[in-house]
Formats: structure tokens, sequence, C-alpha cells
């Protein structure tokens, strides 16, 4: 069975370790489909590291990295795509043919099929330049020169920085199919909680733990991390570029935000009271009212309405920021969000119910 | 970087200088003066007579040289590439707000250029005799000799700035802090004859002599000593044609297991055929001009087929024959012409290909 792993590994680049006796295990556990793993956390963190230790391009200080079974083609796609420009098109595509140690494992007809599903027929026999192909065109191009070896591990940095958004949906649906039919472990690296929400069935989240002085890595099937986000910072990833952060406390089942004491919602969970807590949510769970509580749309929506809304002193507060198209005096929390301690501790997704406060 | 250029500048100007001092020695008979020499000869002629007139004299040619220098650098220079935007906009019919096409004026200005270098030439055409062709048999000694060194000096370098691009692959990957060191390294090379000759007089040619005398060692040290000094130019021109590669293309080949060979032909002799091309031209052109080492060489080979030194016999001493001068001139552009025409073909061949 296809799988990747980490045995108490520890890397740094200079003295400073950023991983640290990590083990870890990612495997493709249903042979009927495939896996991609979306590897996601802050810029910094050590994702493309990790891809590169997983190739071997990187060698662990300690600890092991290993694939199962051993034999296996790993297929490693950079955040910008390698492509040859003094060669065509079709010896870009064809490339392994010529690299003795891989040539073997060129699979001609699986090149000829996935040629007419990722469309580059016509791209590929064109005669000109591939330094005048698109984005979209070139990932496509890269892809297909990956899958041609027929790998079961294929490693993606990145892979739509740069496209706009069909392309990148595009890429993003036949990468998937062809993880399915396939049967390959994909790992993704990607900042987009949208890229992870449209084809992840599992989350590598790597953060940096400061108490620690390394990396933490988790990982997660992707309901379950949706459920309990391991960090702050992650649980604003998928809550949306605008997700707030508030400091609050619960008392008598209501939460409150602090230090004003301005009732939020109602919690009936089962976190603890006296306990200082944040609580992160995205603007899609506040409900804008007018002064005569009838509810608005608000034509623009940032993080600044939101702060300024709550860290005002009362519940009616003047807004500050983009214009609305109505005077907008009243707000109420309503919907998930998720609640973590002051101190970092996860207490999960939360449900407030602010509307009849 | 700043250091590598003041070092860089160095070792330019110095080369030029004596070139100027000794190849093409200036003459006020000749009008070949550079202007600091006319200076130096105005004050040295007056300051036998009147020391604080030769002063003034002095002083007032150099304020005159630099007005000249300013003129040229805030006023030609903007005059002419306004003028040339004007010319280019005019033959492409453009109006005002359109932004000018730039490889028309870049055209433009390769022409002008063309036309400034050309000009001497024709005027020094008229002055071709048919006795000139007695010349060629020795030219044609010199330019073989010259290929050997160029060919010593372009497949050394070749093979150092690959293998240099692939094992320091994170110093090499661009022209940073990190690989500046490198580059002055590369640099230092130039020092090392200079360097020899400082420590050892010319002692250790004599001994040269007297153990190999003038066989094909003796070409051999000459291959050498040319290389040593035009590796360094041209393994760094080379070095940085090499930036192009990026690492993660490296990366690439490591992961795919390709073959040092593989990786040479992929990256590097299929792709930058046209840089090399002229990186030789440029090293053809520095081993064929080369004087100083060539002059200290003559000293233990009789004959030495030196393009420099052929022409420093005509200029100067006794022998001195000025149309054999203009000759050797003219002839010596043919392997350039040569060389610019097969550049020209590669570059064409492959915009063509990238098309």
């Amino acid at each position: 069975m296809t799988a990747i792993l980490v045995d108490d590994l520890t890397f740094g680049y200079t003295g400073k370790p950023i991983f640290r006796n990590l083990s870890l295990e990612l495997r493709l556990d249903n042979l009927d489909t495939g896996c991609i793993i979306a590897v996601m956390g802050a810029s910094g963190c050590g994702k493309t590291t990790f891809l590169r230790l997983i190739t071997g391009l990187e060698r662990s200080r300690s600890g092991t990295i290993s694939v199962e079974p051993s034999d296996m083609m790993i297929s490693y796609l950079t955040q910008e795509p390698v492509i040859f420009d003094h060669l065509s098109r079709i010896q870009n595509a064809e490339y392994f043919r010529r690299v003795k140690a891989v040539k073997a494992r060129f699979d001609t007809q699986l090149f000829n099929r996935l040629l007419g599903k990722l469309h580059l027929e016509d791209t590929i026999a064109y005669e000109a330049s591939p330094s005048l192909m698109s984005g979209g065109e070139r990932q496509r191009l890269v892809l297909l020169r990956a899958l041609s070896l027929r790998p079961k591990i294929l490693l993606l940095d990145e892979p739509c920085t740069g496209l706009d958004l069909p392309v990148e949906q595009e890429f993003l649906m036949m990468l998937r199919e062809i993880t399915d039919e396939y049967g390959l472990l994909v790992l993704y690296i990607t900042h987009h909680a949208e890229e992870a929400r449209l084809i992840a069935d599992q989350i590598v989240y790597m953060f940096w733990d400061r108490q620690r002085d390394h990396v933490v890595v988790t990982h997660k099937g992707f309901p379950e991390f949706i459920k309990a986000p391991p960090t702050i910072d992650a649980a604003r990833l998928f809550g949306g570029s605008a997700s707030n952060v508030l400091d609050c406390s619960i008392e008598d089942g209501v939460l409150k935000h602090q230090p004003t004491g301005t009732p939020i919602g109602r919690y009936s969970g089962g976190a603890p009271e006296l306990y200082a807590y944040k609580v992160v949510f995205p603007p899609e769970t506040v409900h804008w009212k007018d002064s005569v509580g009838i509810e608005v749309t608000c034509v623009a929506r940032s993080s600044t309405f939101c702060f300024a809304l709550l860290l005002g002193s009362g519940r009616d507060v003047r807004l500050i920021g983009p214009p609305c198209e109505t005077d907008v005096t009243h707000a109420a929390l309503e919907g998930i969000a998720y609640l973590f301690g002051s101190d970092g501790r996860q207490f999960g997704q939360i449900r407030i119910e602010g509307s009849d406060l | 970087m700043a250091a590598f250029l003041i070092l860089y500048g160095t070792i330019v100007g110095t080369q030029e200088y004596a070139k100027a001092q000794l190849i093409l020695r200036a003459s006020a008979g000749t009008g070949t003066e550079l202007a600091s020499q006319r200076i130096s000869r105005y004050y040295e002629y007056y300051s036998a007579m009147d020391p604080s007139f030769a002063t003034g004299i002095a002083l007032s040619y150099s304020a005159f040289f630099l007005v000249c220098c300013l003129l040229a650098a805030f006023v030609i220079v903007p005059l002419g590439t306004w003028l040339l935007s004007v010319s280019a906009r005019l033959v492409c019919f453009l109006p005002r707000s359109d932004k000018c096409d730039l490889t028309l004026v870049a055209n433009s200005f390769g022409l002008i250029l063309l036309i400034g270098l050309c000009l001497p030439l024709l005027f020094l055409v008229r002055y071709l005799r048919p006795e000139m062709i007695v010349l060629a048999p020795r030219l044609l000694e010199a330019v073989v000799l010259t290929l050997a060194a160029l060919a010593f000096v372009m497949v050394s370098a070749l093979l150092f700035a690959i293998v240099a691009r692939i094992v320091f692959q994170r110093t090499l990957e661009g022209f940073s802090r990190r690989s500046l060191p490198y580059f002055l390294g590369m640099l230092v090379i130039q020092f090392i004859p200079p360097i020899g000759v400082a420590f050892c007089g010319y002692y250790w040619l004599s001994a040269f002599r007297a153990w190999i005398g003038s066989g094909p060692l003796v070409w051999a040290l000459w291959i050498t000593g040319q290389a040593l000094l035009t590796f360094p130019i041209v393994a760094s021109f080379i070095q940085y044609t090499h930036f192009a590669v990026r690492n993660r293309e490296l990366d690439f080949h490591r992961i795919s297991k390709a073959t040092l060979r593989e990786i040479v032909m992929s990256s590097f002799l299929g792709r930058f055929a046209v840089p090399y091309v002229l990186a030789s031209l440029f090293g053809f052109a520095l081993i064929w001009n080369e004087f100083t080492f060539n002059s200290v060489m003559s000293g233990v080979v009789r004959d030495l087929p030196s393009f420099a030194l052929e022409l420093t016999q005509r200029v100067d001493g006794l022998g001195a024959s000025y149309f054999e001068a203009v000759d050797l001139i003219v002839i010596s552009f043919l392997p350039v012409l040569a060389g610019l025409l097969l550049w020209q073909h590669l570059a064409r061949h492959q915009r063509a290909g990238h098309r």
C-alpha cells in the first residue's frame, strides 16, 4: 500500500531545527480511489522543506523518511513549472524518454490518454516555443510529464499560483479525477482554503510553536480538521480572509466580549466558565441590522468593520471603514465560530445564537 | 559588487594604459594623442620655461576636457537618445502617446555604433596593398595559435562553470553576496602571472629556456599563460549566463536521476550555444590583442606569431612600417567578422526556434 512514513525526523537549515522528532504516517487507505492531502500553514513554516525531504533533495539530520513500496516513483512539481524553453513542447512533455534512469518507466499508452484528458493535444502539436504557453497550459504540461512515469506519489508545490480562477478550478478538477483514476497519493501545498475544500481528503497543517521553538505538524481528515482547527490561524484560514478574532469570556452561558462585557451570543458547549477565550468567526457570522432592527445587506465587509463594531462600548456603534448602503447601527453574532483559550487551547467549533440577545 | 568593479576596472584600466603606451603609442605628429597625454606634454614643455604658466595651461586644458565630458554626458547622449526615439517614432508612424518600439531604438543604436566602427576601417581600406598577402601565413599561424588557446580556455571555462553551477547550487543561483567571493576568486587568477613576475623576476624564463628549449612545451606554456589571463573573464561571463538555469531545474534533474551528461546536454550545452559563441568571440579578441604576455614570451620563442607583437613591431622602432600595420589591422578584422557571422547565424536560428 502506498505510504509516506516519517519517523522521528529532525531537520533544520542552520543550527535551529524546523522539525524536531517528527513522526507522521501519510497513507493511501482506499485502493479504489486516490487521496489528496493538502499541506497548509503560514509562509516559511516548512511546507516546501517537507516535500523536499520526501523527494530526497534535503537530507534529515536524524530520523528517516521512507516511502512504501520502496522502489516507488515520486514526482515533484515545483511552484514554478520547470519547462525547457530551448526544447519543443512535445520534447518537454516526453522529456523522460531522454533520461536513461527512468525511460523504461515511461508509459506511452498512459501518456497518450492523459494528453487527451488534460486537453493538451493541440497545445503540444503547435510548433511554437513553450515560453508562449499560458500558465495553465504550462502547469498541465508538467503534470502530464510527471504522470507519464506512472508515479504513485505526486508532490505539488502550490501549482495554482498565478492561475486565474476558471483555469485553477479546471486544473483542480482534472487533478482530482486523475488522482482517483490512477490511485495516487497526492501531497498538495496550498495557502488557499478554497482549494483544500475543493479537493482535499486530509489536511497536514504546520505551524511554528513558539514555546517548543519548532514546527508542529498536525494531520487530520478534512471534516475533523474543519471541526477543530489546531490554531487560531488555521481557524481564520478556513473562516475566510476577513475572519475576526475577539477576546471574550463565558458567563452564565452567554459569550461576552472583553473587556467591554458586551454580550455577543449564547453558548451551550462544554467549555469552562471563568476562563479567557478567543472566538474566531467569519464575517458571514455577523448579522447586520439597521437602527429599527431590520436586517440589511452590507455591500462590503472587512475585518475593519467587525473590529470597529464589536470593540466599541455598546451594541449601537458607528461604523468605520468602507461605506455601507445604509446606516447600520446594530450587529449580532449568529452562526458557526471557533473557540480557543487565550493560551491557544482548542475548544473546537461552536454555534452562537445571538439574535435574541 | 563595488569591490569587484574596482578590481576589474583597475585591471582593465592598467591593460588599456599599457596598450596605449606600448602598441598604439601616442604621438602629436600622427595625431594619436589622448587628452591626458596632451596635457602632460604641454605641461612638460612649458614647465622648463615657466612652471606657473605650465600649471595654468594644464589646468585650463583639464577644464576644457571636463566641460567636453560633461557636455557628452548631459547634452549629447540625452539629445542623441531623444533624436533616435523621434526617428524611430517617425519610422514606425507611431502617435506621440504610444510606446516606442524599444527594439527599433536598440537597432538604431547598433547601426550608428556599427557605422562608427566601420568608418575608420573604410578609411584604412584605401591604404591596402596587394603585398599584404605575404602577411597571410604569419597571421594564419597567429590565428591557429589563438584558436588553440581559445579552445583550451573555452573547454576549461565551460567545464568549470557547469560543474560549479551544479555543485554550488545555492551559491551560484544569482549575482549576490554569496556568489561575490566566487567571482572575486576567479579574478584573482589574473593576478598569478604578475605576482609570479614580481616574486621571481624573469629568472624562471631563462631556467625554462635552458630546460625545454623551444619545443612544443613552449606552446603549452604560451597556451597556459593565455588561459590564465583569459579564463577568469570568459568563465565569469559563462557563469553569469548559467544564472538562467534555475535551482528548481537542477532539483528536477536530481529527482529524475539524470546523469551529469544528461544534465549538461539538456540544461547547458543545447541551451546556451549562442552565449557560448559570444564568449568565444570575446575570448578570441582578448587573446588576439594580448600584448604583455606575448612580449614576455617573445624572449623565449623567436618569431612568436602574435598579432599584437606584429603590430607593435610595425608601429614602433626602426623597422616601423605604417602601411604594413594598416594591412594587419584590416586583415585582423576577418576572423572577427567570421565569428560575428557565426554568432548571428546561431542567434537567428535560436530565435526562429522560439517563435
